[in-house]
């Protein structure tokens, strides 16, 4: 068996011993603060996540890139071959509903249209508009015949109506303010009251309330 | 063969000729790596139908009924609305810009399946060019540090300490 000769290094000969190791280099910070660049870009890039999911719905109304945006153009002709233009409306709340005849749900707020349609029918200070969401028009000429409803209503044969309102899906109602500004977008089914609802408080903080 | 003699019978290379052949390959991989990239980027780029002006771009405008998939691909109302936007517009000669800036404009910045390079989207194309370069300068620094060590020459007075050091250990061993 062989015994480790650093063991019997024991008593003293040593002189000159072995060269000491060459000192470590002073640490450098630089490897700390990459640290904290990396940490610190890091905490921003979450923030910006989290801050981008936030905020994004106020009740029933969807933020919606055109909000607080002069509405878009939106004129051309009625189911009834007259003309339908929103500048007409100026003045007046104006809910512009996209639907199509194929849609359960739209079928399903139909009566709710109505209703808010007559409610408003005599002061005029809300009406509807609605626009034929890729739908044949003799089918709405049917369903409007069948179901009720005497608001205008836009054909968008090519659909350039349903891009320029930004609409992704039916149904969905855009509510124009009675100074031409979009304030709000309501994807699925709305009822009368629920329209109402969002008006007056709309209304209420207009006049500061 | 053996390597020795190998190492007799052939003449070291000028180390200038290393250094040279060693520039030539860097710099056909530069070529082929630039070639290939513009290539990329470029190809197809050229004289296109309105048709297939209007398909390309559709393919870079995301479906907004439908996830994953592109106005091109899908068949979703709302798609193919857009769709038909894209060709009028195309069709009235707007630019391929215009009509990208008037869908992000209507639906918002994630309608656009390639960010623009504008504004908060601008950092998903700066991120990964400021980190390439930051890898790169680290890589440098790094290489060079290693060359440092590696020109680390002992001076006499290392080898007069080495060579009593091994003397003394010598000693050690026989004593033993």
């Amino acid at each position: 068996m062989t015994v480790d000769s650093t063991s019997t290094v024991a008593d003293p000969p040593p002189p000159p011993g072995p060269p000491a190791a060459p000192p470590r280099a002073a640490p450098s910070h630089a490897a700390r603060w990459s640290a904290i660049a990396v940490g610190v870009v890091l905490v921003g890039l979450m923030a910006v996540f989290v801050a981008g999911l936030g905020g994004d719905s106020d009740g029933p109304i969807t933020a919606s890139p055109l909000d607080g945006r002069a509405a878009p153009e939106l004129a051309g002709t009625g189911l009834d071959g007259g003309t339908v233009d929103l500048t007409h409306y100026r003045g007046s709340w104006v809910v512009v509903n996209f639907f199509a005849t194929w849609c359960p749900p739209c079928v399903q707020e139909h009566p709710e249209l109505i209703s808010f349609s007559s409610r408003h029918q005599a002061a005029g200070d809300a009406v509807l508009l609605s626009v034929v969401f890729n739908d044949e028009t003799a089918n709405v000429a049917s369903f409007f015949a069948a179901q009720g409803g005497t608001w205008p209503v836009l054909v968008d044969d090519d659909g350039s109506a349903a891009v320029g309102w930004a609409v992704t899906g039916v149904p969905e109602s855009v509510l124009v303010a009675p100074n031409g500004i979009v304030v709000g977008k309501i994807k699925g089914g709305v009822t009368a009251d629920a329209l109402d609802g969002i008006i007056n408080d709309l209304e209420r903080q207009a006049d500061g309330g | 063969m053996s390597p020795s003699t190998t190492a007799s019978t052939v003449p070291a290379a000028p180390v200038w000729r290393g250094r040279k052949a060693r520039a030539v390959s860097w710099a056909l991989v530069a070529v082929v790596v630039v070639s290939v990239l513009a290539f990329g980027t470029f190809a197809g780029r050229g004289a296109q139908s309105a048709g297939e002006r209007a398909h390309a771009l559709a393919e870079e405008i995301a479906c907004p009924q439908c996830a994953g998939e592109s106005v091109a691909q899908s068949q979703a109302p709302a798609a193919v609305n857009i769709y038909g936007e894209i060709v009028r517009q195309v069709d009235a000669g707007r630019t391929d810009d215009e009509i990208r800036s008037y869908l992000a404009n209507q639906f918002g910045e994630d309608i656009l399946l390639r960010p623009s390079a504008t504004g908060p989207s601008a950092l998903i194309w700066v991120i990964p060019v400021v980190a390439a370069v930051i890898a790169a300068a680290a890589l440098g620094a790094t290489f060079r540090r290693w060359n440092r060590t590696a020109e680390v020459t002992a001076t006499d007075e290392d080898k007069v300490l080495v060579e009593s050091y091994l003397a003394t250990r010598h000693g050690e061993g026989d004593g033993r």
